[in-house]
């Protein structure tokens, strides 16, 4: 952790470089798209893949992003962070899917992300809670997982949170509690415990 | 401490991304309450774990993919070719030559039924039925009002023929003409389907041509 203050951190004022690209994708320069997208996909794809936890389906919704970011970047304020409200609009694609896939019968089971390779015992511990707290995760509501998410994945402020989230900030704070409570009940019932040294 | 203060504490550094498992009060704690120990050492390296998934193995480029829907999306929302001047495409200035173009409507039928101020206003023209219409005299709308038996002097009733039939002819076009020419017109009118007051702007459209064939 980095001791950074998720409450009191100010909305980063935007790299200039960020900028221009948007200005570039606006005059319809297709490289500053593609610098756009190469600079972001990551993250975008990182945050649908954990909501969606199906990685075609998270592929698509991060398309479907980037096509509507291209599509409505005159309406980013360029006086706030870009990356909450992209992520955002990635949140709220994969929200709108998540109800479409409640309104049908579930086709997809959720599988963890697990490397083709061998590891070693620690790498499997690392594997085996990685595969845990996807399951869990995806036990949770919508908003309290994007929630989670931005903050803890994407290491976004409470302020940037509930601004890309139109709520109140203490409904995202509420939502992030209770994330991370029912992620913990999840992990205790399933026994994964990680054995820590106490300062007692 | 007590369970809930606990709970309270983990919460506030997990919000300031501090390192529970440093904390002195929760270690204390956690060393005299079985549960609280097992919830600190659950979330021991949770938070770590999912910070690790931002950089996400991601195997294909989307970039290709994203610029070609891009660029359908744009071309399938690129402004439309209108038949209308450019001015006419705000809906303001739409609004506006309706607007003027009722007022004339409104004043041409005030100044039709002023000719004869102790006269009763000749009745609206029906319908010619097909069995009244002589041959080689196809029943116009100029045909339906009975102005002859006005005691009008030669100007006005001239005058009053000339308006009374414009007046007649801009009626019949609003009732029975208007599936020909508005339509033809609208037809071209870029008009959005889901526009709440689609119709009510056709309807004041079709007024609107009405009158400009009146005048």
């Amino acid at each position: 952790m980095s001791g950074e203050q998720g409450t009191s951190k100010e909305t980063a004022s935007v790299p200039e470089d960020v900028v221009e690209v948007v200005e570039q994708c606006l005059a319809g320069d297709q490289a500053a798209m593609a610098d756009l997208v190469r600079r972001y996909q990551g993250q975008v794809f990182g945050l649908c893949y954990r909501m969606l936890a199906d990685r075609q389906d998270a592929e698509d919704m991060a398309q479907e992003t980037f096509v509507r970011v291209l599509r409505s970047l005159e309406r980013w304020d360029n006086a706030r962070a870009f990356e909450p409200w992209l992520l955002a609009i990635a949140g709220n694609r994969c929200r709108t899917l998540l109800a479409t896939r409640k309104r049908r019968p579930d086709t997809s089971p959720i599988v963890a992300d697990v490397p083709a390779r061998g590891y070693d015992a620690e790498d499997q511990d690392h594997q085996a809670l990685a595969e845990e707290v996807s399951l869990g995760l995806a036990d949770i509501r919508d908003e309290y997982r994007q929630a989670f998410l931005m903050f803890h994945q994407h290491e976004l402020s409470y302020g940037d949170i509930a601004e890309s989230m139109n709520c109140p900030l203490g409904t995202v704070k509420t939502w992030i509690h209770r994330a991370r409570r029912e992620l913990i009940d999840y992990l205790r019932s399933r026994g994964i415990v990680e054995e820590t040294s106490h300062a007692v | 401490m007590r369970c809930e203060a606990f709970e309270d504490r983990l919460q506030h550094l997990l919000d300031e991304r501090q390192l529970p498992e440093e904390d002195v009060a929760l270690a204390d704690h956690a060393a005299a309450c079985p549960t609280c120990r097992e919830v600190l050492d659950t979330q021991a390296g949770l938070f770590d774990t999912v910070r690790d998934w931002s950089v996400s193995n991601l195997e294909v480029d989307l970039v290709d993919r994203v610029l070609v829907r891009a660029a359908a999306a744009s071309a399938s929302t690129a402004p439309r070719r209108s038949w209308w001047p450019a001015h006419w495409r705000s809906s303001s200035v739409r609004w506006i030559s309706i607007a003027v173009a009722a007022a004339l409507l409104a004043v041409a039928w005030k100044g039709y039924s002023s000719y004869g101020p102790n006269v009763a206003l000749p009745p609206t023209p029906a319908a010619p039925q097909p069995d009244t219409i002589e041959p080689g005299n196809p029943s116009g709308p100029q045909d339906l009002l009975p102005l002859r038996s006005f005691d009008f002097g030669p100007l006005a009733r001239t005058a009053a023929e000339d308006l009374g039939s414009r007046l007649a002819l801009g009626v019949h076009y609003i009732h029975r003409g208007q599936a020909v020419v508005a339509d033809v017109i609208l037809g071209h009118f870029p008009r959005k389907a889901e526009e709440p007051n689609a119709r009510s702007s056709s309807l004041l459209l079709d007024v609107a041509v009405g009158a400009v064939v009146m005048s």
